[in-house]
């Protein structure tokens, strides 16, 4: 079919528009970034009052120097990262089994587990918080990174889970029975074959996994008050309250704290629409 | 030859089943139902921090339900949740179309729009805090120096502009997890349908219409659902931005009873709260997930 | 495909998984009690809003700590900002777990009090009370319950304007209005938005000074909370007035920032800091502050007690206590940080270290050449001497500390400002939850 320059200036017309949306988008969501980030290096008497300038007029590395010597930021970012990594690792095992078990297996109660599975996750934390801090100062895990990577399981697992079996039930179940077929064990199947054509949902599964974990506030707040186990989301904010002119380093520390995520999000960008495709559409 | 009893438990499913669900079952044991049975209970009881709870049986109940701020902070909840679930469905949706089709610098800009979900609740919450801060901050600034206001706007304390200000950082953190699950449903849509579709002459409504939403409609339905519940169950952007002022115009229950909880140390009734809460939730997702069954089966 | 089959093997799963679940069960058994836990001592220690203040109150902290025997492993020192207390409290309460010595507001000294969480320290007072010139007797009284003490006074905090004298040199006036009316006047001079006159603190959050400035107001008029009875008495003509002034105050003359009603505890300090506002109502932290941080604005503010009405012109204070929990494994050893803590050498270098953060609990420090030298610090030190309590005639009891820990009257001052509801209407419905509130204490209304 020939191209009529009514149809070019169509597809121009949609093009120019999308550009513009995009723009707006952009603007949107990097306006408050560009604030963080222009704040962190600005000076205090640029930050304050109504005189605070849109670009730093005396750009200075103090507010992260304040952040590293004045804070425990190191330490709250290292405990950031040990406990999503933790959190992720044992996500990802706990749920793919889960899910396979659900998905493939035969046994009593299986509808009922997979319902309840969904159930589950829709308990709010702002519900569990109270009775679960009690569970934790009993088992002596309260103030610890353990604990809290326990209690972040009960939210990052039921979700995964879920995904999962979105996932598994993709897989053609002909793949499997030709494996059972040719002498491979269950336990084999499931390594040997349904793991590596389900990796992009793995990935999937440890990309929220990490972020959920990072982002947590509530369960941090309650849970840990030692300095030496806070992590950067419960640390940062009670110097706003502490120190009165603390809105620099604020900003330099949340410039930091979106690396990580970012790093995540980059190493699994292949892999993650893929396996959200296959998810989202079947699960 | 007859399997050796470890290959035999290898294929025995009940076996499999029960060792693989092991470590799903003692978490949520441990970490959802046993800690959620325990709040049901603290739920009848007045129960003050620190001392042995008393059982009053629906006291608490009859408290909140008497209570016409309770009602008016169920009434935000509805509306924070709706109206911020709407945008960020909008938003995303457009997104996700703009950035689906090839084009050069692709990932630059999904990284870029995934950027606020990355950023931790909280400290998207207090810079956000910052940007509307009354004095300092750059919303006041940016339009004072545009000269498209005289004096500086209380974004968080107008009455009119509160809740709104709260849901746009609520839509600014919680967008991107649309746009990548909507860009996700987009791509697997097969391309055979749309070329179907602009042979039959269709133009781009219609292929929108008739090809891209029935394609989208699982995903859709999936997003809503995860972010509603998200949405309506944190506190965190509410509690740092105002926690509920200017007379609890934005405060929303989860906020109201954690307030309720730790900072009057109440916990039967902050528990009561969330019992009166959670079972509203159930019903908002058994009434999408149906439409989601119902939309997979068609 | 192989179907289950009732067998030896299905008898021992079920075995091993009943075996599994006792176990689980087990989990929720306390395993630790508080006593197993490492530390010696744990001090929660607040930020003053002053460095230095902080500062030296660690070193003494660790000093202490050297000479008890303790290793550094065996000494926790937590800062807990203010505004977190309540919700750290709460939580270490209900898990049995809560700190061997922190510092405790006027409120919270009855309400764990009432709930017997404190450990009796009345030896510690004793001791006290023999320095020369004794203890602020009118502050003491909080802390006794059945003869026996339960806390003891570390500072007091006078509730005093912070005035920019400067402006109002400028707009005529050499000293601070007297009566809430000429204030409004003079302030309706100096506003400039986006410079207010008054940064009156209205916020609901956790530590709010708002219900200070709020009751500054109804005080002015002639109104209380309570009477020497101990009953309240809020709903009264002089709480209206009150109400309606604070309803002027911020939608006709609009000499507050709309602001304030989202401000936290730090609200007003960063606001008079910053130079956004003319005056705040306040303790002098944000002086002291000053002081150390910012001397040229110090040279620029002046002191006064909050303005007077009908009703007179009171002077406000308000007093921080230590307080021992009677959870601590170890009561000699927190008996002794505040021991160590209040020992007039130490505590003299605490309080001239915080530069007017604090006045003394001890009256005789207050001839101390650091006081009597600063012609500034004489109105601080008569409002010290002079003040009254939020309780005023009556008693501060849990009730009580529970109306300011929920920010009560400044919720309903924001339905006023901010739903249209009419002064009289707001100020009963306020009356009628603290009745509930002191109901629900148990506490006689």
């Amino acid at each position: 079919m020939a191209v009529t320059s009514s149809m070019r200036g169509l597809r121009r017309g949609r093009a120019l528009a999308a550009y513009v949306v995009l723009a707006v988008l952009a603007v949107w969501t990097l306006g408050p970034l560009y604030w963080m980030v222009t704040t962190s290096f600005k000076t205090n008497r640029e930050v304050y009052g109504t005189s605070a300038t849109l670009w730093p007029r005396q750009p200075t590395l103090a507010n992260y120097r304040v952040l590293f010597t004045k804070t425990p930021f190191a330490v709250y970012f290292q405990n950031s990262t040990l406990i999503a990594l933790a959190t992720t690792a044992v996500t990802v095992l706990t749920s793919a089994f889960g899910a396979y078990a659900l998905v493939r297996l035969r046994f009593p109660g299986r509808r009922f587990l997979a319902r309840g599975l969904v159930y589950t996750y829709l308990v709010p934390q702002s519900l569990l918080f109270i009775p679960l801090f009690t569970i934790l100062v009993n088992t002596g895990l309260s103030n610890t990174r353990t604990g809290l990577v326990l209690t972040y399981l009960g939210f990052t697992v039921p979700f995964c889970t879920w995904l999962l079996m979105g996932y598994f039930v993709s897989v053609p179940v002909e793949l499997e029975e030709a494996g059972l077929v040719d002498g491979c064990s269950r336990l084999g199947v499931l390594f040997r074959i349904v793991m590596p054509v389900t990796l992009p949902a793995l990935a999937v599964t440890a990309f929220f996994s990490f972020t959920l974990s990072w982002n947590e506030y509530l369960y941090a707040s309650v849970f840990v008050s030692d300095v030496n186990a806070k992590t950067i989301p419960t640390g940062i904010p009670s110097f706003i309250i502490e120190d009165v002119f603390f809105w620099g380093p604020m900003m330099a520390s949340t410039v930091l704290s979106v690396i990580p995520p970012l790093a995540v999000y980059f190493i699994f960008q292949r892999w993650l629409l893929t396996g959200l495709t296959l998810g989202a559409v079947k699960g | 030859m007859t399997p050796s009893r470890w290959d035999r438990l290898k294929n025995d499913q009940m076996v499999l089943a029960a060792l693989f669900l092991l470590p799903t079952l003692l978490v949520l044991l441990s970490v959802v139902v046993y800690p959620f049975l325990s709040a049901v209970w603290i739920s009848f009881q007045a129960k003050q921090a620190g001392t042995p709870g008393q059982f009053i049986g629906v006291q608490n109940y009859a408290e909140l339900l008497g209570n016409p701020v309770f009602l008016q902070i169920v009434g935000n909840t509805i509306f924070y949740t709706a109206v911020a679930v709407a945008i960020k469905f909008t938003l995303g949706l457009l997104a996700a179309l703009v950035l689906a089709p090839e084009r050069r610098l692709n990932g630059l800009y999904r990284t870029v729009l995934f950027v606020p979900w990355a950023v931790p609740t909280v400290i998207a919450a207090l810079n956000w805090r910052w940007v509307y801060d009354e004095f300092s901050g750059m919303l006041n600034n940016v339009l004072l120096a545009l000269g498209l206001t005289k004096n500086v706007v209380a974004w968080l304390a107008e009455p009119q502009l509160a809740m709104w200000c709260v849901i746009a950082v609520a839509v600014w953190t919680g967008t991107p997890f649309y746009t990548m699950s909507f860009l996700a449903g987009l791509q697997a849509i097969p391309k055979e349908l749309y070329e179907a579709a602009r042979l039959d002459g269709a133009s781009t409504l219609q292929e929108f219409r008739h090809v891209t939403v029935p394609g989208m409609q699982a995903i859709f339905l999936v997003t809503v659902m995860l972010s509603t519940v998200f949405t309506s169950t944190s506190l965190v952007i509410v509690n740092v931005l105002t926690n509920g002022a200017p007379a609890e115009r934005t405060n929303i229950l989860p906020n109201f009873s954690f307030n309720l909880a730790m900072g009057t140390g109440r916990l039967g009734i902050a528990s009561a709260v969330n019992m009166i809460f959670f079972p509203l939730l159930i019903l908002v997702i058994l009434g999408l997930s149906r439409r989601l069954l119902a939309a997979r089966a068609s | 495909m192989e179907s289950p089959k009732l067998t030896r093997r299905t008898v021992l799963k079920a075995g091993a998984g009943a075996a599994a679940f006792a176990t689980t069960t087990n989990i929720f058994t306390p395993l630790k009690t508080s006593a197993a836990r490492d530390q010696k001592l744990v001090f929660w220690l607040q930020p003053n809003f002053n460095p230095t203040a902080d500062r030296i109150l660690e070193e003494q902290t660790r000093a202490f700590a050297k000479q008890a025997g303790l290793k550094d492993t065996e000494l926790q020192i937590l800062k807990v900002p203010g505004g977190e207390i309540p919700t750290r409290i709460a939580a270490a309460l209900e898990v049995g777990a809560p700190p061997d010595v922190t510092r405790l507001e006027e409120g919270y000294v009855a309400r764990m009090r009432a709930q017997k969480a404190l450990l009796d320290i009345t030896d510690l007072l004793t001791e006290m009370k023999k320095v020369p010139g004794g203890v602020n007797s009118a502050v003491v009284g909080l802390t006794e319950e059945g003869g026996r003490n339960f806390a003891v006074p570390m500072g007091l905090n006078p509730v005093v304007i912070h005035a920019r004298m400067d402006l109002f040199e400028q707009a005529g006036y050499n000293t601070f209005p007297e009566t809430w009316e000429k204030f409004i006047e003079a302030a309706l001079k100096i506003n400039k938005p986006p410079f207010y006159a008054y940064g009156m603190a209205l916020g609901t959050s956790p530590g709010n000074d708002s219900t200070e400035d709020i009751m500054a107001v109804v005080w002015a008029h002639g109104g209380n909370l309570i009477d020497k009875q101990n009953k309240v008495v809020f709903n009264s003509p002089a709480a209206v007035q009150g109400f309606q002034l604070i309803k002027d105050m911020y939608l006709k003359h609009q000499i507050i920032p709309k602001g304030t009603l989202s401000w936290d505890n730090s609200g007003n300090n960063k606001a008079y800091q910053s130079k956004q506002v003319a005056v705040i109502y306040n303790p002098p932290s944000v002086y002291s502050y000053l002081l150390q941080e910012d001397k040229e604005l110090a040279a620029k503010t002046g002191i006064f007690p909050a303005p007077g009405g009908p009703g007179g012109r009171m002077k406000r204070v308000y007093c921080d206590y230590y307080g021992v929990f009677k959870a601590t494994p170890y009561p000699d050893i927190a008996k002794g940080l505040v021991r160590h803590l209040m020992d007039p050498k130490n505590y003299n270098e605490f309080i001239t270290g915080t530069a007017s953060r604090y006045l003394p609990v001890y009256p005789k420090l207050l001839e101390d050449p650091f006081w009597t030298s600063k012609k500034e610090f004489a109105g601080l030190i008569q409002i010290g001497r002079e003040g009254e309590t939020i309780a005023r005639a009556g008693v501060i009891t849990a009730a009580l500390g529970e109306v300011v820990a929920q920010s009560l009257l400044a919720k309903s001052v924001q339905t006023v400002l901010v739903n249209n509801v009419e002064p009289a209407e707001a100020v009963a419905k306020a009356h009628a939850e603290i009745v509930a509130i002191y109901k629900r204490f148990n506490e006689p209304v």
